[in-house]
């Protein structure tokens, strides 16, 4: 007689307490209710604590064809697309060792769910540090930063994602363990899958581990806030990036975003906007460094400039990162995007956002990574005219050379905005997860276009 | 509707599941489980209570393994006040399933009288001189505490005392009185820590403020915590009745919890029209002790005491109350203390009041962190503002045998002074 789909899942937990212990399976309301995403409440949440778990945990999925979601802090779980149907939460919370920290090749081996803060405490006692720097690092798993790309301030001076981890081990959708990359900085023979599954969002394998580069930390580290116009801001921003005075970080905040980083914007007048810049090495150059930054911002009619050292500077870059949230909670149904436009696009982009709220009398905040070029609106609306919105800003991005996509969102907008527009290599992609991920067995509608 | 679930619906709401909380719980950390976090716990009571998925009456673990610390809260952007939001889940669970005869007993009676609460704590000696608490354990006393029997390390030899009436002879009339102040003892000094209630009244004394201890019933925080709110409120009503009959210039303790709750009287009888204003005005003459010696400026005449001295913020001074610099300036100025911080210091121990009896387990992995902690400063004296933190401390020292004293802030100040006298 053919099993109910209740028998099946029954069967199927089961079977993973086999593997991963049954005190390590939990099926009980309280615990699936609070794991749920996108409106799904999942059948089951499972705990590996190792690479082989996690394999065998994916190969009785494949058996009982039952998808699983991968989840670290749950940090990013409702960004982007949304689940196309639910499954298992498998995770990786307690495989959190710093495995090994080799010094003198500067690389750690850390286990995916060590929680990015708690691995910089650790470096930190050996006077290392890891530049990966996303606003949701006080919780975020390394492994979810990887597999989602994260990225944060001090992109500019040490790279992305894809520049700091040198290899994962990953568990593929059908259950096999590959190590790709290594310890080594050139180690690619074939493809470089290494570099694939940096931002694959789980949907083509389980990174388990990494091997990431370490720096040491630098002598001083100093931060610069700069209050100016926003044209005068956005021409200083040019100039600082084209100079040599190498800068760690260069954020831009406006009048609104800024309102969120206490005392230093709560007074920001319409029309101003904050920049805050690090600069980090030693002693003599950026003090050297510092002045040159002021002499610039002088010149550019900067109206204020604070510096900060020690933990006052880490304290505003705290402040910062919890700016994205805050502006998030401020208005209910605030929906974030973000626009990818080259770097000297900037300003226009920032304009255009801004037009875009007059027109339809949305206000939103925006944050920038200048050095990258990527803008983030918040855009607190609380009706579909968020649509409108939504379209103007794909259009403006598009116009100058770049994209936008919705990140942070209600259900209901990530639904109808939340994908990609088609682009040419869609359907390579889409035979790329199936070749992968025949059953479709990790995080199914994850990626973007819906794709499956 | 009713009116607990309306009071927390809009709090509730306005988590938007972003997880900034789980850097700041402590039973997340040590459990790795969703619904161990605020997070979660936010999440599963959306679902019972505005959704409508699931039975309130599923919750019990997630509602009731909550620490209500507020270290959540410190790391929210809306500042999402999830202890607030258990302790009324709380009481909603216990509405629809009733209270125990033992809650009554212990909320209705004991707690609302400091005679019988001092003649209940002479009983719980009594069995402890003769060896019979683990009988006392059976007769039922301890069914409130889930965790109890595996719990009996954290309860500290219990000294004799004569209650509050001793606490009153201390106290008397003083020449000269800068101030005039209420000592609210709470429940825990005068029965359970004698030496806590003189050396405050003595530290009180040497500040010119002239004591007397009213007859105040317990604050209401156990009865709140347990979700007893009707009980709560009423005890809060009578300090109230009992306070306005003073002509004080504050009402000072000792007890960081009982500080925290008792400014919380404001918030607590806010709905009750004939009450709130009276609420408010308590409130505002609710002193802790090293809120206000360190306001009037404290006397700094004292004796030496050569020791390393670290601090370890209760969450109900450091979260609820946003007391930090206080207690570490009182202790940088005692003489020859070399004050080093401890790090992660305002994180909960994993006391929580009667917490540790019911989730054994949970605190104990909460408290091997702090201890952890504790070990990396290297302090001779580890200090604390609260009885529950101390007791629970005290346990984590002894199971970790580390050469560590495990003092409350007010023993330590009061030695300095006594020291200075003698000097």
């Amino acid at each position: 007689m053919k099993k109910t789909v209740s028998q099946e899942r029954e069967a199927f937990h089961q079977q993973l307490g086999a593997v991963v212990g049954p005190e390590n399976v939990l099926t009980e309301a309280q615990a699936t209710a609070s794991y749920q995403v996108d409106g799904f409440t999942p059948d089951g949440v499972v705990f590996a604590t190792s690479t082989e778990q996690v394999s065998q945990v994916i190969r009785l999925a494949n058996e009982f064809r039952i998808p699983i979601i991968p989840w670290g802090s749950g940090s990013k779980q409702e960004v982007g697309p949304c689940l196309s149907q639910s499954g298992t939460i498998l995770c990786l919370k307690r495989m959190n060792q710093l495995i090994e920290l080799d010094a003198g090749n500067f690389t750690a081996h850390v286990a995916a769910g060590m929680v990015n803060a708690e691995l910089q405490k650790q470096l930190g006692e050996h006077r290392f540090f890891f530049p990966l720097d996303p606003v949701c690092m006080e919780t975020s798993t390394l492994g979810g930063e990887i597999a989602t790309n994260a990225t944060g301030p001090l992109r500019l001076k040490y790279g992305a994602v894809r520049d700091l981890v040198l290899g994962v081990t990953v568990v593929t959708p059908t259950g096999d363990i590959i190590h790709t990359g290594g310890k080594t900085m050139k180690n690619v023979a074939g493809f470089d899958l290494c570099k694939m599954y940096i931002g694959s969002w789980g949907t083509l394998g389980i990174i388990t581990e990494a091997v990431i580069r370490l720096f040491p930390l630098p002598e001083v580290s100093k931060s610069l806030l700069i209050t100016a116009s926003q044209e005068n801001a956005f021409r200083l921003v040019g100039q600082l990036l084209e100079s040599a005075l190498e800068l760690s970080a260069i954020e831009l905040l406006d009048w609104t975003a800024g309102r969120y980083l206490g005392d230093h914007g709560a007074h920001l007048a319409e029309g101003k906007v904050l920049l805050l810049v690090n600069i980090d090495g030693d002693s003599a150059a950026v003090a050297r460094r510092e002045e040159a930054i002021k002499a610039l911002a002088k010149t550019n009619q900067a109206s204020e400039v604070v510096t900060l050292q020690g933990e006052e500077a880490a304290e505003v870059w705290n402040a910062y990162r919890r700016v994205h949230q805050a502006l998030l909670d401020a208005v209910p149904s605030t929906a974030q995007g973000k626009a990818s436009v080259p770097i000297g696009k900037a300003a226009d982009m920032f304009r255009a956002i801004k037009e875009a709220g007059q027109r339809h009398h949305a206000e939103i905040g925006i944050r920038v990574y200048c050095g990258s070029g990527l803008l983030y609106p918040y855009v607190a609306l609380e009706d579909d005219k968020l649509i409108f919105v939504i379209a103007s800003l794909k259009q403006a991005a598009s116009a100058l050379g770049g994209f936008f996509i919705v990140e942070a969102a209600p259900l209901w907008a990530r639904k109808k905005e939340g994908s990609l527009p088609q682009r040419s290599d869609a359907t390579l992609m889409k035979r790329l997860k199936t070749a992968f991920d025949p059953n479709n067995i990790l995080n199914p509608g994850r990626m973007f276009g819906g794709l499956y | 509707m009713s009116t607990v679930v309306e009071e927390i619906a809009e709090a509730l709401q306005k988590c938007n599941k972003c997880g900034l909380c789980l850097a700041g719980c402590p039973v997340y950390k040590a459990t790795g489980v969703e619904w161990t976090s605020a997070r979660g716990r936010i999440a599963l009571l959306r679902s019972a209570l505005l959704d409508h998925r699931l039975e309130l009456d599923a919750l019990d673990d997630p509602i009731f393994n909550c620490l209500t610390c507020n270290g959540c809260t410190e790391h929210c952007p809306p500042a999402v006040p999830t202890g607030e939001i258990i302790f009324k889940a709380r009481e909603e669970m216990l509405k629809r399933q009733g209270d125990s005869w033992l809650g009554r007993l212990v909320f209705h009676k004991l707690l609302a009288s400091p005679s019988q609460l001092h003649q209940a704590s002479k009983l719980l000696r009594l069995a402890e001189v003769t060896g019979l608490r683990p009988l006392a354990r059976k007769t039922g006393l301890t069914r409130l505490f889930g965790d109890a029997g595996k719990a009996e390390a954290i309860v500290p030899k219990i000294p004799p005392s004569q209650g509050l009436e001793a606490v009153k002879r201390l106290a008397g009339k003083i020449n000269n009185p800068k101030y005039k102040v209420a000592y609210f003892t709470g429940c825990h000094a005068p029965n359970l820590a004698p030496k806590v209630a003189a050396a405050t009244v003595r530290i009180l004394h040497r500040h010119q403020a002239e004591v007397t201890v009213p007859d105040f019933v317990c604050c209401g925080l156990p009865a709140a915590g347990y979700g007893d709110g009707p009980s709560a409120r009423s005890l809060a009503r009578r300090n109230i009745e009992i306070a306005a009959s003073l002509s004080v210039d504050a009402i000072v303790t000792a007890c960081a919890s009982c500080s925290s709750f008792l400014k919380d009287y404001a918030k607590l009888l806010e709905n009750d029209p004939e009450w709130s204003e009276r609420a408010r005005d308590f409130a505002a003459k609710v002193k802790d002790l090293s809120e206000i010696l360190t306001d009037i400026g404290l006397v700094t005449e004292m004796g030496t005491i050569k020791k390393k001295v670290t601090y370890h913020d209760p969450c109900h001074l450091a979260h609820h109350q946003k007391i930090k610099e206080p207690p570490r300036t009182i202790l940088r100025s005692i003489p020859g203390v070399e004050f080093i911080e401890l790090p992660e210091a305002d994180v909960c121990c994993g006391a929580a009041g009667s917490y540790a009896f019911k989730n054994y387990d949970i605190s104990m992995q909460v408290l091997k962190r702090k201890m952890g902690n504790v070990e990396k400063t290297g302090a001779d004296i580890l200090v604390s503002c609260c009885p529950a933190c101390v007791m629970q401390l005290a346990c984590g020292v002894r199971q970790e045998k580390l050469p560590v004293r495990v003092t409350e802030m007010v023993e330590l100040l009061d030695e300095a002074y006594r020291k200075a006298k003698e000097g």
